[in-house]
């Protein structure tokens, strides 16, 4: 499979690879950012917790500075000693052991606390040289350095209590995390595109398919089908849809065909007459009467070869519903009454009784047409029918249905000519074409004209029992 | 010569015997597949033409039947023009195969060839001592000159040229130079043979007496 430029292949492709490191890439930084606050509210956290804890130890007052100097507890309450009122009670700068253990060396965590004086009164052993004290119009929490986040606060009874974290290496693991989301990332991303580009290739497949076959049948088998994997899909559906258009193409085609061959052939045989009647009458001089008898025969193969041309046209224009019927309200009693009527002379010269027997019958159709296969069926039936036999014209309604019978006392048609007696050119042995000026093609037209009334035609007989034709027209 | 027509188009038939009759062929008819069996197997043509489709038997079918008694040469005259019914046709027996709609010239040039190939007779031209033969040209030269015969005399001589070195039975002679039609008059054949005779020569035909006529190999 190709991957040109203009290729639906390639260009699903880019946009669903950039799609996904659009996508990729957000869930990345969301995720990345989202570590990244849940890790410095856990270290505020701490920082709240180590500053709340040095307030109360600094504001932890005298009983507690006693406390540290004597160690029995005392078996008499100590004497009642009045406060030294020279000395101002001070904050403790004592701080109980558990709460110097959260400073230091080993913990990252240091503390400063100022008093007026810009030196600090006090800091842990672990912090920096330069906390500058913070200003009162500050926000409560600040970094420094990018490696040192503090927190402070300004309380009685100093003025300042600072608590501060060393937050360089913690940066680091975040990078080192942010490193890995990225690799992980960038996998994910191939890994994406991989199994993307396999599903589209998957899915372009049968579009290949299809223009393959398509383009075969354009170079002329049009035989040739889509395989269809009988899938409700989009493509399934589409290839079901194809696959009907192209069988419509080949029985198109293949009527085309039919036609011009069966012209050519049903031709041939009038055109010889032609020839022949021509090429023997010039072979040497001849009188005029033989010229005249000549040119007269001549005539009658040229109508032949007309009447068969029509016939054919007819047919043709039928099958590719070219030609769309007239359609008015009619009585199918009075069209057919009509045609039988047309009929007597050739039924008297035959020595055929006609027998008319026709009730109101109304439908929507094409009377020309109806009147053309009424004729037809009449007039096979005159001429099946030697002298003395009756033919009988029969209209009448049954159901919504409309029913025209014709039928004949003469010579029938044999049983395996019976299933072939609307095919096209097909003579039952005896009928032969232009001993009576017939085409073939009679029962064709009349078979096409009532399916375009979405109606349908049938025939019983037997040989030698006579025959009749039935029209069923909805 | 005698030829037979099977041909169930009323117009095509005329026409062809007529224009066979005026080329001195003795021509019979059938207008469909039964009759034109029953004829051609219970008569010696010297030739037939036989339609493909035809009531009541077709030619195919027809041809079929005849090969099992006869060997009368046989040109199909067919609207079916795929290789396939050529090969057929030529399969089961036949000695050519036209497809209509023909050229009647081609026709009739057709016909005396494989009336030439019934008789083993490779070419047109036969000499036949000063006389010489053209079945081509229907003419007869006496020397190199043309000598003007009727067409029964010509069909005469040509039937025994075909056949010389053998002696012609009067009833053959009959059977190959006059058709159903002719209402037979013994008298008629010894007319014509002693009008060649003037023309062509007194020994040109031979007399066997009692069984007929030749012509010397």
């Amino acid at each position: 499979m190709k991957l040109t430029p203009h290729s639906l292949r390639w260009r699903l492709q880019i946009w669903y690879g950039l799609l996904l490191v659009i996508v990729l890439c957000a869930f990345g930084l969301t995720a990345h950012h989202l570590e990244k606050v849940e890790r410095l509210r856990n270290v505020d956290n701490e920082l709240q917790h180590r500053l709340a804890a040095v307030v109360s130890e600094l504001r932890a007052g005298p009983q507690r500075q006693e406390q540290r100097a004597v160690s029995p507890p005392p078996r008499q309450p100590p004497p009642a000693r009045l406060p030294d009122p020279g000395r101002p009670p001070g904050p403790n700068l004592a701080f109980a052991p558990e709460v110097t253990a959260q400073f230091g060396e080993g913990t990252k965590y240091y503390f400063v606390v100022w008093m007026q004086e810009a030196e600090p009164v006090a800091r842990s052993a672990n912090a920096p040289a330069d906390v500058p004290r913070p200003d009162r119009l500050e926000a409560a929490t600040r970094e420094r350095k990018g490696q040192l986040r503090e927190a402070f606060i300004f309380a009685a009874p100093v003025d300042c209590v600072l608590v501060g974290r060393f937050t360089a290496d913690e940066e680091g693991a975040v990078v080192l995390n942010a490193v890995l989301l990225a690799s992980a990332g960038g996998l994910l991303f191939l890994l994406g595109l991989l199994g993307g580009g396999w599903l589209i290739a998957r899915a372009i497949r049968p579009i290949e398919d299809i223009t393959g076959t398509a383009a075969r049948i354009a170079d002329g088998d049009l035989t040739q089908r889509i395989r269809e994997t009988h899938d409700q899909s989009e493509l399934g559906r589409l290839s079901t849809a194809l696959n009907q258009t192209f069988s419509r193409l080949e029985d198109a085609f293949a009527q085309q065909q039919r036609f011009t061959a069966d012209a050519a052939h049903e031709l041939r045989t009038p055109l010889t007459v032609l020839l022949t009647l021509i090429q023997t009458t010039l072979a040497r001089a001849r009188s005029a009467e033989e010229y005249r008898d000549t040119l007269e025969a001549c005539q009658r193969s040229a109508q032949r070869m007309r009447k068969l041309l029509e016939a054919l046209l007819q047919l043709a224009r039928l099958d590719a519903r070219e030609e769309p019927l007239q359609r008015g309200l009619i009585d199918v009693a009075d069209t057919a009454g009509e045609c039988l009527d047309l009929l007597k002379p050739m039924a008297l010269e035959q020595g055929v009784t006609l027998q008319k027997n026709v009730k109101p019958a109304s439908i929507h159709g094409d009377p020309d047409r109806l009147a053309q296969v009424v004729t037809n069926l009449l007039i096979n039936a005159i001429q099946h029918t030697p002298r003395g036999g009756t033919v009988t014209l029969e209209v009448r309604k049954e159901g919504s249905a409309t029913i025209v019978r014709a039928s004949d006392t003469g010579t029938g048609i044999a049983a395996k000519d019976l299933p072939h007696i609307f095919e096209r050119f097909y003579r039952a042995d005896e009928a032969r074409a232009g001993t009576a000026g017939r085409t073939g093609l009679g029962l064709s037209i009349a078979q096409a004209i009532v399916e375009a009334h979405g109606g349908e035609i049938s025939v019983e007989s037997e040989a030698g029992k006579g025959a009749t034709f039935v029209v069923r027209l909805p | 010569m005698r030829l037979l027509i099977v041909e169930d188009e009323p117009d095509l038939r005329r026409s062809l015997a007529k224009a066979m009759r005026e080329e001195g062929y003795a021509v019979d008819t059938a207008d469909n597949g039964e009759d034109g069996l029953y004829k051609a197997t219970s008569t010696d043509y010297d030739a037939m033409v036989l339609d493909g489709m035809l009531p009541r038997m077709d030619g195919w079918e027809v041809l079929k039947q005849l090969r099992r008694s006869k060997q009368t040469p046989v040109l199909m005259l067919t609207a079916r023009d795929r290789s396939i019914d050529r090969v057929c046709g030529l399969d089961t027996g036949a000695d050519d195969y036209v497809v209509k709609p023909f050229d009647l010239a081609e026709l009739l040039a057709r016909l005396r060839a494989i009336i030439r190939r019934g008789a083993k007779q490779s070419s047109a031209r036969i000499e036949v001592g000063i006389v010489g033969i053209d079945t081509a040209s229907r003419t007869i030269a006496l020397a190199g000159e043309t000598v003007a015969l009727t067409a029964r005399e010509y069909a005469l001589v040509e039937y025994l040229v075909l056949h010389r070195g053998e002696v012609v039975t009067r009833t053959t002679l009959y059977e190959h130079l006059f058709d159903e039609n002719d209402s037979s008059l013994s008298n008629l054949l010894d007319v014509h043979v002693s009008n060649v005779r003037k023309k062509l020569g007194h020994d040109f035909i031979t007399t066997r007496r009692g069984h007929g006529y030749g012509i010397e190999a």
